[in-house]
């Protein structure tokens, strides 16, 4: 694989990450629950790991938590997604490398769902010094469940898409 | 979708219901409540929710920003506050014992105790 195409793509969808989850900061919440967002610009991580591998999906994860923080400009909501995001796409990766052959991309998004929301929780509970907050784990964990199948879906047809309009893609993998 | 996508959703099912079970388990109605508030995971204020502060208001304000909180009866909320994504306001009354209300961008947070210790209080007296 063209290593320059490589880090060509890696870098748009980066970009194309931090957009998405800049857009879905400015979006009202639609439940009042502390945490719960859509997490669509998780499309770009699952992507990386798929296309590029474990350190490319947790490059683009972590650079693009990093844009979205200096979008934002909101470094404490920031603190908690993070941890979240990062240990997510490590996650995503094992799951991925572990199970290839008999998961889709939709179970990996579905994991990553599941280890986001445990880990902004532990971290919420931590800083606010409070294993209250944990009561809305599972309410997040049962939402996850339905935003990572359609973030998954979202993944599996853009992973088409790009393995359809660029021949070097298909070679590589 | 493949088998190993339904295994991880049977999973999360079952440990999003066991936990739910769970923290179900310290959620209840108490004869006397009271309403802690905590900011920064400091205990910043105590309010017993009786009748005396039924339609009190009162406003916190931090290093993060401000929330206004109010008392009904038996129930408490956060009724103003300056945070960006307003879930605190947005999350109502909470009434029952183990029950939250969270503002994360402020660090701010209400949790409903019974009142068992000051009863005991009462009899020493």
């Amino acid at each position: 694989m063209n290593n320059t195409k490589r880090i060509v793509l890696i870098s748009l969808l980066v970009a194309g990450g931090a957009v998405i989850g800049f857009l879905e900061s400015l979006l009202p919440v639609p439940l009042p629950i502390p945490g719960f967002r859509l997490g669509l610009s998780n499309v770009v991580v699952l992507v990386s790991l798929l296309l590029f591998g474990f350190e490319s999906g947790i490059a683009v994860a972590t650079l693009k938590s990093v844009i979205v923080m200096f979008l934002t400009g909101s470094v404490t909501a920031m603190f908690y997604s993070i941890t979240g995001a990062l240990l997510a796409s490590i996650m995503m990766g094992v799951v991925l490398k572990l199970f290839k052959e008999n998961i889709s991309l939709i179970g990996v998004s579905l994991t990553g769902a599941f280890f986001h929301n445990l880990g902004q929780v532990a971290v919420a509970s931590i800083i606010i010094k409070s294993t209250s907050i944990f009561a809305y784990l599972p309410v997040l964990l049962a939402l996850g469940v339905m935003t990572g199948i359609f973030v998954g879906l979202c993944a599996k047809v853009t992973v088409q898409k790009l393995r359809a309009s660029l021949a070097w893609l298909r070679e590589g993998i | 979708m493949k088998k190993g996508d339904l295994i991880i959703i049977a999973l999360i099912a079952v440990i999003a219901a066991s936990l739910f079970f769970f923290t179900s388990l310290n959620k209840g109605d108490a004869e006397v409540k009271r309403a802690v508030i905590k900011i920064d995971g400091k205990v910043v204020d105590t309010i017993v929710l009786n009748e005396e502060n039924i339609g009190m208001t009162k406003k916190y304000t931090s290093e993060y920003g401000y929330n206004i909180i109010e008392v009904g009866n038996g129930k408490i909320r956060s009724m103003e506050a300056d945070c960006p994504d307003q879930i605190d306001v947005k999350q109502g009354y909470i009434s029952l014992v183990g029950e939250t209300v969270v503002c994360l961008p402020h660090r701010f947070l209400i949790e409903i105790e019974s009142d068992g210790s000051d009863e005991i209080d009462i009899i020493n007296r």
